[in-house]
């Protein structure tokens, strides 16, 4: 009976039998919702490890060449005389370890005179790599595009799947090789990339210029290659989904907009990233096969007889290309927030969304402007005054289209009833911060400011204050809001609010001093100023305080795992639509079935019908495939 | 205890106050706080003014937002019998809040383009009086070059040093090239900030009207003019200037010989001890400015410090004939230098 | 559920029984491929445009493709362009059920592409008994990274039409699904477009 139920409506739902084998449930997948929630748990295994190097850093900025608590004595490596210590026997003996992260202990006549564990100064360099490089690649964009948009997009537009559900899962176990590539760098003696997530060359291309740089840098590019064909085939699939298996009545202009942000996102993975393949596979070609993209002639070591490659290249064209691909990718990572802020924001407001059409014309001029800004990382790097202006133009013109939704967002709130559950306050949050991030962003697009800023703590704080501010905020609230129809349990509220305040007070404290500190003058990438230069010497104490506030920070964020982790088991179950929103996930049941949709529904109108018509309709909300004939009861 | 017309402004007020605060201390914010000094007299106001207004509008639009933001999550909350007005939106609004933005973009970003020419285009040129110095940074160190007497590069009594030394109110014209990787050559005072890369030549000019000095009473850098510097007891030349840190504390020990053979050693507190009377009436010592590499350029790029000292334009006259008289002779770099720069782009006009 | 529509698979997808692909899938799995190669256009732009700049930063001493032997690149240029030809005979056929004139036309396609491969072999082999590499110089640099990573697609393109050619001949395709066979021709066709702009790039110019 239930079968007739799941026919498709010829337009290609597709009919899967729910596999019943354990491996073909939870491992090899085809299941839009299922590989979402594949790569939500390994983002979220990221993002504790890429938060642990944060915390990392910041303990040798407050605490030069102090030995890290706890992990400083669990990882260092053992200096000389300890390895002789342990292993008497020379023959089996291994060699101390290079290009560590941490400092081994200094002995002196077999006794400890300095302790080890403290971040040595290559160590610094790589966690800053990539602390940078898993934030972006590893957890903010799979858990954007690989966690909701695969869960939602076909919930949203009332499909059974997406386009290619094969390759779907394919895309999920090309970024599972690359999760494998990035962390097994940790385990090689050459270490880790150490070149910053932008990898500049000629750094990153010459093992001779740093010990990490060219032998991990090598696998840097090879997994992040993994990870942009994944990201590519997503693209590929999210376009073709949203195009062509939208349900009968879902026209362009009734799409919630958490699936604009996630089709403009995919125009953006589509176009953008097989350019970063580009780049890669020549900086690949340069550290392994001797070519010169990046490298000029007459490049020198510290020795002073130049290296003997043929040169030719420039240094600027990995920018250029790199640039390209990486502004781009930063609309990746905010785009789907703005999506999700705006369906939180609506339900949790009551009211539409003011100006949707102006909020997807912005997100569409955002994607127009998006490809022609790439410069602004460029303005101090040798480009001429000419490309300079260019880009100075461009992006202060693609500072409007956020502007225009910040201020639709606001009109959204006013006259709404606004409701301070823990979604909603992550989606008030996200305005919030993002106003910040979005406003810090025109100093660095007035060129003759940047000059002063550029590469300092400015910009680190402005796109913390969008990435983590904005993006992750819209995150937490997708997650909590979201999490009936991934686990079919709700989270618990109180702890969800707990989570909230901590993380609203404790990021502040963290990120909104970093301002000043770029104001100061202090650069990025460095792992100690103080004991350096003089010029920082009074901005250490903010160093401090910022990294208590980050330690503080970093432990708020195991609250939201606890709950996160023991509602998934234990949290109550829930109702197929706790939160009485509009859009068409919240029609089926909690969890979502396998079939997503008995039927698949019929679309009368916009998403975002709260409050139309309360009084005779009787209720303040509509789903998406009932009427809005306020003559009939809702 | 407040009268019940007066209980709906609590709110707004509540909101309004701290947003009415914020606005005014925006305003005051340079004036408060730590903000660099700003030494460089050709184009560092003009840098440090357009900061300002962009706090001053950003400011306001900020304290706005965010004031309108918290208040109507608090006035707007969740309550029995709130009436939600629905509405879809208002083409007026989006015209307003599209139209004033983007011509206040548009506006700042003509606003800036003649001071971008004149930083990043408009070098000065021989005729208006500079001072030529070539960069040139490696993992990890930076060493400058300079013409010497004639003005020109590539001859006998060109001269390099690991310290930045110009003459102050004077343009200074940098021509840039790195040995190995892209730096970043950084003087954080002047607000000058410039890539240098391998294979070709970057450039950057300032001008400075201050000269960094040493407070030793308050145990302080201080910026003097070449007037205030003139007028002024400075201890410098002909010694070894070593400024160590003792300790985590701060406490510098500095060493300096005004005349040869006389040392006299100033603590921190500004007493002097072992002291000739003659020479202990100083009132500065003569210091240096920070010069920082911005772009990772490996692992021990945060120590890629180096200092850059500023002269009086006379002193910076007898320095550089000093300099010709030195022999010259294990100048290692020289051959570095001219076989890796003539190869570049080397604009000399 | 009958055994059909249980075994259904995705449009693209290696088959199971014969059946018919619908309309819908088929229009949608040519869309996927278009945003594919859209992809792979901008992949092959970077590197063109990498090698643009280099070359106006270049000297023509260096930036010289007279080194290069024009003539085997001529023949690989016509060995293509006549597998573009053979593949989109071997559609035409499939879409009149000529299963026979399908196969003969995909693995002359195939033949073109092995051409095509083993002269680029020779090109290679040649260089490098010369102690020619990528390392050499940037413009060979560009040279060996841009057609290596067309070869690479070309020979991708091969296993997938091998694929193809043996169930072909096992009845797996007709009139009704040929969409893989319609898309690999897509992909062949975008292999074919690259090396009309690497051809006169590299060799020519």
């Amino acid at each position: 009976m239930s079968q007739e139920h799941h026919d498709d409506d010829g337009r290609g739902g597709h009919i899967h039998q729910e596999p019943t084998s354990f491996f073909w449930k939870y491992v090899l997948s085809i299941d839009h919702k299922m590989i979402g929630k594949q790569y939500l748990f390994t983002a979220m295994f990221f993002l504790l490890f890429g938060g642990m190097m944060a915390l990392m850093m910041r303990w040798q900025i407050a605490y030069p060449s102090q030995p890290v608590p706890v992990l400083g004595a669990l990882l260092k490596p053992l200096a000389a005389e300890q390895l002789e210590a342990k292993y008497p026997d020379a023959k089996t003996r291994p060699k101390p370890a290079k290009n560590t992260i941490f400092t081994a202990d200094t002995l002196k006549d077999g006794k400890v005179v300095i302790q080890g564990g403290a971040i040595a100064p290559e160590g610094y360099t790589k966690l800053v790599t990539m602390h940078g490089s898993m934030m972006i690649f590893f957890v903010i964009i799979p858990i954007l595009v690989g966690a909701f948009g695969n869960f939602l997009i076909p919930l949203h537009i009332g499909a059974r799947d997406v386009a290619f559900p094969i390759l779907n899962a394919l895309s999920y176990w090309l970024f599972f090789i690359a999760s494998v590539l990035i962390l097994g760098a940790f385990f090689l003696e050459a270490g880790t990339a150490a070149a910053g997530w932008t990898s500049y060359p000629p750094l990153s291309a010459l093992s001779e210029m740093d010990p990490a740089s060219s032998s991990g840098g090598a696998i840097w590019v090879l997994s992040l290659f993994f990870i942009g064909f994944s990201s590519i085939v997503t693209g590929v699939n999210f376009l073709a989904t949203i195009v062509t298996m939208r349900a009968p009545g879902m026209t362009w202009t009734r799409l919630p907009l958490v699936t604009w942000s996630q089709f403009i996102t995919a125009v953006f993975q589509t176009l953008a990233t097989p350019v970063l393949a580009a780049a890669l596979m020549m900086l690949f070609m340069d550290q392994v096969a001797g070519t010169n993209f990046f490298i000029p002639a007459g490049i020198h070591t510290t020795a002073d007889e130049p290296l003997s490659r043929a040169g030719g290249g420039h240094p600027l064209l990995w920018q250029h290309v790199f640039w390209f691909y990486s502004h781009p990718a930063v609309y990746i990572l905010i785009l789907p927030g703005m999506g999700i802020a705006s369906d939180l924001l609506s339900t949790f407001a009551r009211k539409p969304i003011f100006g949707y059409k102006a909020m997807v014309a912005s997100m569409c001029g955002i994607m127009f402007l998006g490809f022609v800004v790439w410069g602004h990382h460029m303005f101090l790097s040798g480009i001429g005054a000419g490309m300079g202006k260019f880009f100075m133009t461009t992006t202060m013109l693609i500072a409007l289209p956020s502007a225009i939704k910040v201020f639709n967002w606001l009109a959204t709130m006013y006259g709404g009833s606004l409701s301070w559950r823990s979604p909603g306050l992550w989606a008030y949050s996200f305005i919030a911060m993002f106003t910040i991030g979005g406003l810090s962003g025109i100093f660095m697009a007035a060129t003759p400011v940047d000059i002063p800023m550029h590469d300092t703590y400015y910009i680190v704080a402005h796109f913390h204050y969008v990435v983590f501010g904005g993006t992750l905020m819209a995150v937490f609230g997708g997650l909590t809001f979201w999490f009936p129809k991934f686990f079919g349990r709700m989270m618990s509220e109180f702890w969800a609010k707990v989570h909230w305040a901590f993380t609203f007070v404790a990021f502040n404290l963290t990120f909104f001093p970093m301002h000043l500190l770029g104001e100061g003058g202090h650069m990025r990438r460095i792992g100690s100023a103080v004991e350096k230069y003089e010029f920082l010497q009074p901005l250490q104490g903010m160093n401090v305080f910022i990294t208590h506030a980050a330690i503080l920070l970093g432990f708020s964020q195991l609250i939201f795992l606890a709950n996160f982790f023991y509602s998934m088991f234990y949290g109550p179950k829930a109702e197929a639509n706790p939160w009485r929103s509009n859009t068409l996930e919240w029609t089926t049941a909690s969890p979502v079935p396998y079939h997503n949709y008995d039927r698949i529904p019929i679309v009368q109108h916009g998403p975002y019908e709260y409050n139309a018509a309360p009084e005779t309709t009787g209720s303040d909300w509509q789903p998406q495939d009932r009427q809005t004939n306020a003559a009939k009861k809702g | 205890m407040i009268p019940e017309p007066l209980k709906k402004f609590i709110v707004p007020a509540a909101v309004g106050l701290p947003v009415l605060v914020g606005i005014i201390l925006t305003f005051l914010h340079g004036d408060m706080g730590y903000t660099l000094p700003n030494i460089n007299s050709a184009y560092g106001e003009e840098i440090d003014s357009l900061y300002r207004i962009i706090m001053y509008t950003v400011g306001f639009v900020f304290f706005l937002v965010e004031g309108l933001l918290v208040y109507f999550v608090i006035e707007y909350r969740e309550r029995p019998g709130r009436k939600v007005i629905y509405t879809h939106g208002s083409q007026k609004a989006e015209l307003i809040w599209t139209i004033v933005p983007g011509l206040y973009l548009i506006w700042l970003g003509v606003y800036q383009i003649s001071s971008w020419e004149r930083i990043r285009e408009k070098f000065p040129k021989a005729s208006e009086g500079r001072e030529l110095v070539q960069v040139f940074p490696q993992q990890y160190a930076w060493d400058f070059r300079h013409p010497g007497e004639n003005g020109a590069f590539g001859d006998e009594d060109d001269w390099n040093e690991p310290v930045l030394k110009v003459p102050v109110n004077q343009n200074i014209l940098l021509k840039m090239s790195s040995k190995d990787v892209i730096h970043s050559f950084f003087l954080p005072f002047a607000r000058v900030k410039m890539d240098v890369l391998p294979g070709m030549q970057t450039r950057a000019w300032f001008k400075l009207d201050r000269i960094p000095c040493w407070d030793p009473k308050k145990n302080q850098a201080v910026l003097l003019t070449e007037p205030e510097f003139k007028s002024k007891r400075i201890a410098m030349k002909g010694f070894a200037l070593k400024d160590k840190v003792r300790d985590t504390t701060g406490v510098r020990d500095f060493y300096y010989e005004p005349v040869p053979g006389a040392k006299v050693k100033v603590a921190a507190d500004g007493k002097l001890e072992d002291f000739d009377p003659d020479q202990a009436r100083i009132d500065y010592i003569f210091h240096h400015m920070d010069v920082a590499c911005a772009e990772l350029c490996g692992m021990n790029h945060y120590t890629m410090r180096a200092f850059c000292e500023v002269y009086p334009q006379d002193l910076y006259q007898k320095l550089v004939a000093d300099k010709a008289e030195e022999i010259d002779g294990a100048d290692k770099w020289k051959t570095i230098w001219d076989k890796v720069y003539a190869k570049f782009n080397v604009i000399d006009e | 559920m009958s055994d059909a529509s249980a075994h259904a698979a995705h449009a693209g997808e290696p088959g199971h029984a014969v059946h018919a692909v619908s309309e819908f899938e088929h229009a949608q799995s040519k869309l996927g491929m278009w945003l594919f190669l859209a992809s792979e256009v901008m992949f092959f732009s970077g590197l063109i445009g990498a090698y643009i700049v280099l070359r106006m930063g270049g000297t023509k001493e260096v930036f010289d493709g007279s080194v290069l032997n024009w003539k085997l690149a001529a023949v690989n240029t016509v060995a293509l362009l006549a597998s573009s030809l053979t593949m989109a005979l071997a559609i035409s056929a499939i879409r009149r059920d000529d299963i026979h004139r399908a196969a003969i036309n995909i693995f002359l396609t195939i033949s073109l592409g092995g051409v095509f491969l083993i002269i680029k072999a020779i090109e290679y082999s040649t260089k490098f008994l010369h102690h020619i590499t990528p390392g050499t110089n940037v413009f060979y640099s560009c040279y060996f990274t841009m057609t290596g990573f067309h070869g690479i697609h070309v020979l991708a393109g091969l296993i997938v039409l091998g694929v193809l050619l043996v169930r072909i001949l096992q009845g797996r395709y007709s009139s009704k699904n040929y969409t893989v066979i319609e898309n690999t021709g897509l992909y062949w066709h975008l292999v074919d477009v690259v090396w009309i702009f690497l051809f006169p790039i590299l060799y020519l110019l």
